[in-house]
């Protein structure tokens, strides 16, 4: 059955728009899709929809809400149709698109569980109860927020899909997703996925139009005007364009900041801190799936830094022996372990101009093919600042602290001067690590901490960046009963 | 007694369906105008004012239609040459002979009337000499008069001097040669969302009222879009009347703020068509284009929507409709010219003169007067262009169908196709 991405999901089902298709091209394949060109029209029909289905949405209990996400993750299938379609659009290899396809699954799973063993619930709604002395004082419910719930998703991960609307189910909210149109395809299965799961139809809508165009300059602050709660997927300049809107003069005639309540995903450039006496094979394997398995991903690493020059010359030559071994080619091969990705010649370009100048050593990679291990030893070189795909720059430092500090210099250049995740290595278990380390790590300018794990091994049960969807998405109420 | 009467007939008209209307209406258009010689120049305020809201205009025979229209243009022709200054101190109109009009394709004869010219090309427009006296456009026999202004959108706005016979002249034409079509009914429950302040606000409001309305509710500028929604519920209302802009165009601060079509769906859609079994299942929209992602939504939701050209300088001037055979050609933007308070014409400039824009062609529309007390414009580009769909429908109307009406952005756009006369 070809894939249904000339259709928005509105009410429940998939409907064309009113206003006419538009296309998007692979940058990869000669693969183009027509997809819907969303106007006025159809966000204020969806947006209706969506309020008619918020009555239904906020009398859902806990139970049903969490059985609904369950039976969407049992029916939670990875078809070759589909992974062959992401392949196309993003570039990235199949078996990595189908390890992020089917991470969804295991999301959905989770999600449940994660909301009961973090809040409790009780009344039917998410709710923790609190204790005074042994007894219990009362109760913090979270509600389904009132208002319609917006969502801006760039197609760097399949994975992002079934996180934000499989939250907005536990929730009990609605939400209209504008997926990017050079991959809309995964909001529009999980969206059917969890209706068909028993979710109130209208709950959850994708609408799809092309932001680039000139006409379509007013759907997106329509949707933005409209709705109480905006989660924008795409960074700080994505966001200033949505909340901010100008005349033709430049000057700002409205601002949604304050008419709403924005959760901004904006931060990136994952690195790892490597601590003396590591299992350099362990590390290296972590390494690699971190830094090479999935690239457009925000927590994908770019940097490790390497305390001590021998255990780097260690990590150096193991990296490059498992880097020798993989296969570049053509993404839609079974085999394949580094894909395509766009402005190839641009990227080249920095990294030759980077080597030339003895700004980094190159230890893997040509510029014809990827993979790149590269060293530097400047903080605020590209390398520690741009999201480079398949490159892995090394960082020498002395010590743990140095790493630290290196790191922090280097995310105070970020967009929001925050590292999205950093990976510790040590030999040493968390238990046993001197508080003074922990400490230190604790002063690390990032939202992440993966001990001993590559940076995208995601934690579903942990709050990513700094907001937790469910105090986001959810208006509290204290119950009081001492 | 006779008022009384005709009070009473006038409520038995109001329940005919329309071909019952027609027919009736055919009638009373033949007693009207056959003891008439429209040989000569005949005042068109001396005709009974309900003849302009007689449905016969647009269903009767062509030539026999031209023959009536020419004969009452000339006398509005002398006598706006004879009472308005605009036209009275222009050397542009000094050898215009009204008996030169024996047809209204003769209207090709008169000057194009520019609202903005070319300063640098010396081609003046009205109104930079209006804006400093309005009363050039005012006829020096009208005893008492209201300025409505236009709406403004390329530079400050300039006044069509309207009377009372003057509202209620449209007001039938609305009523009856609009609304009936487009499907406005005796009993049923309407909502203006047009500005009450706005001369077509006015216009729907007392065209509505003509019509015998259960009762027509106008929306107040202090009224937000929640309780506007909440008004058409508990005052079950059957029909709106609203703006719809252009969807590029920010609905929310521009025409029809707030309460723009689109806004009232968004509200809440289930209030709206026969799929939903919504209250309100017809909508009379206009201010501009009826945009296709709208009409989509009229089927999706299954309401009728309709559409009437207007401008505070003319009204009514074409209209599509909501009533009649399934294969007619007048739906949503496709719209009959109506012949009569005003006349349209839809014209392409040629080696200087104007010649009428055939089928399939795109031309400038130029606005006509023929019955009105105030204000008379003799072919005057209003900022309007169109093209002209058919000249023949399924619905019987003999007037030709318009369509794809849009606003001439640049009005060197009419001075540079070779317009000469202004």
């Amino acid at each position: 059955m070809p894939l249904l991405l000339n259709s928005n999901f509105i009410d429940g089902e998939y409907k064309k728009s009113f206003s006419g298709e538009c296309s998007t091209k692979s940058p990869f394949y000669d693969y183009t899709i027509e997809l819907p060109n969303s106007s006025i029209v159809d966000v204020k029909l969806a947006l209706s929809y969506a309020s008619q289905a918020r009555k239904i949405a906020y009398t859902l209990s806990f139970e049903q809400r969490a059985a609904i996400v369950m039976k969407a993750a049992a029916s939670y299938q990875v078809t070759d149709e589909e992974c062959e379609h992401l392949v196309k659009m993003t570039g990235m290899p199949r078996k990595h698109v189908h390890t992020r396809m089917s991470f969804g699954k295991h999301i959905l799973e989770s999600l449940p569980q994660m909301i009961r063993s973090r809040y409790g619930h009780a009344f039917g709604t998410i709710t923790r109860q609190i204790l005074k002395n042994g007894h219990y004082a009362g109760y913090e419910t979270h509600r389904s927020v009132d208002g319609v719930i917006a969502a801006f998703v760039p197609p760097n991960d399949p994975a992002e899909l079934p996180f934000l609307l499989g939250h907005v189910v536990m929730y009990g909210g609605t939400i209209i997703v504008k997926p990017s149109i050079s991959e809309p395809y995964m909001a529009l299965k999980i969206a059917e996925l969890l209706t068909k799961a028993g979710y109130p139809a209208g709950g959850l809508q994708v609408l799809q139009w092309n932001t680039a165009d000139a006409t379509r300059a007013q759907v997106s602050q329509e949707l933005v005007r409209a709705s109480s709660h905006r989660i924008i997927m795409g960074g700080h300049h994505t966001a200033e364009q949505l909340l901010k809107v100008h005349d033709n003069d430049g000057n700002i005639t409205e601002e949604h900041y304050s008419s709403g309540r924005n959760c901004i995903f904006s931060s990136g450039n994952s690195k790892a801190i490597m601590a003396p006496g590591c299992d350099i094979e362990a590390v290296a394997d972590m390494l690699v799936a971190g830094a090479y398995e999935w690239t457009r991903d925000c927590v994908s690493t770019k940097s490790v830094f390497v305390v001590g020059e021998e255990q780097k010359n260690k990590l150096i030559a193991a990296l490059q022996r498992r880097l020798t071994s993989f296969c570049v080619g053509d993404p839609l091969d079974e085999n394949t372990d580094i894909g395509f990705v766009e402005d190839v010649q641009k990227i080249s370009g920095i990294i030759k101009g980077l080597v030339d100048f003895k700004y980094a050593q190159m230890h893997a990679g040509d510029y014809n093919a990827r993979p790149f291990l590269l060293e530097t030893t400047n903080v605020h070189s590209p390398l520690l600042q741009q999201e480079l795909p398949y490159t892995l720059t090394i960082f020498p430092v002395d010590s743990v602290s140095s790493a630290v500090a290196a790191i922090n210099e280097a995310s105070l250049l970020l967009e929001d001067k925050m590292t999205m995740a950093v990976s510790f290595f040590s030999p040493t278990h968390i238990d046993s690590l001197d508080k003074s380390v922990m400490n230190m790590l604790l002063t690390l300018r990032c939202h992440l901490l993966m001990y001993n794990k590559p940076s995208i091994a995601l934690n579903v049960f942990l709050r990513h960046q700094d907001t937790i969807l469910t105090e986001f998405l959810t208006r509290p109420m204290s119950v009081n009963v001492e | 007694m006779q008022e009384t009467i005709t009070v009473h007939r006038e409520k038995e008209v109001l329940q005919l369906d329309f071909e019952q209307r027609l027919a009736y209406d055919r009638e009373i258009f033949a007693e009207m105008v056959n003891p008439l010689n429209f040989s000569l120049d005949i005042n068109p305020l001396s005709l009974p004012l309900s003849i302009w809201g007689n449905l016969t205009w647009e269903f009767m025979d062509a030539a026999e239609r031209d023959k009536i229209l020419s004969s009452l243009f000339r006398f509005t022709l002398r006598r706006g040459l004879k009472t308005m200054r605009l036209y009275k101190n222009s050397h542009n109109y000094a050898a215009i002979k009204p008996e030169d009009f024996q047809s209204l394709s003769d209207l090709m004869k008169l000057p194009v009337l520019l609202k903005d010219g070319d300063a640098a090309a010396g081609i003046p427009g009205f109104r930079s000499l209006a804006l400093y006296d309005p009363h050039v456009l005012r006829p020096s026999d009208v005893f008492s008069s209201v300025p409505y202004d236009s709406g403004g959108t390329k530079g400050l706005p300039t006044p069509t001097h309207i009377t009372q016979m003057d509202m209620k002249i449209e007001g039938l034409a609305l009523a009856h040669r609009c609304f009936l079509a487009g499907g406005f009914h005796r009993g049923a429950n309407l909502y203006n969302f047009y500005n009450p302040s706005h001369k077509g606000g006015r216009l729907i409001e007392d065209a509505a009222k003509m019509l015998g309305k259960n009762h027509v509710l106008t929306r107040r500028p202090e009224d937000d879009l929640d309780t506007c929604m909440r008004k058409i519920k508990t005052y079950k209302t059957h029909i709106i009347a609203a703006v719809q802009p252009p969807l590029n165009v920010d609905s929310n601060t521009k025409k029809g703020s707030g309460v723009s079509f689109i806004n009232l769906v968004g509200s809440d859609h289930t209030v709206f068509g026969r799929k939903n079994k919504g209250i309100v299942q017809r909508a009379f929209v206009t201010g501009f284009q009826l945009p296709e992602p709208l009409i989509k939504l009229s089927h999706e939701l299954d309401f009728d929507l309709f559409t009437t050209w207007g401008a505070s300088e003319a009204l009514p001037g074409a209209t599509s409709t909501v009533l009649g055979p399934e294969h007619r050609t007048c739906v949503f933007n496709n719209q009959h010219l109506l012949m009569g308070p005003h006349v349209l014409s839809v014209v392409r400039f040629q080696d200087g003169t104007i010649v009428p824009a055939k089928v399939g062609e795109e031309g400038v529309i130029l606005v006509t007067t023929i019955a009105r007390e105030g204000t008379l414009f003799f072919n005057y580009a209003i900022g309007d262009k169109a093209t002209v769909i058919a000249n023949h429908c399924a619905c019987g109307r003999t007037t030709p169908i318009i369509g794809n009406i849009q606003r001439v952005d640049d009005p060197r756009e009419v001075i540079d196709a070779g317009c000469r006369f202004c």
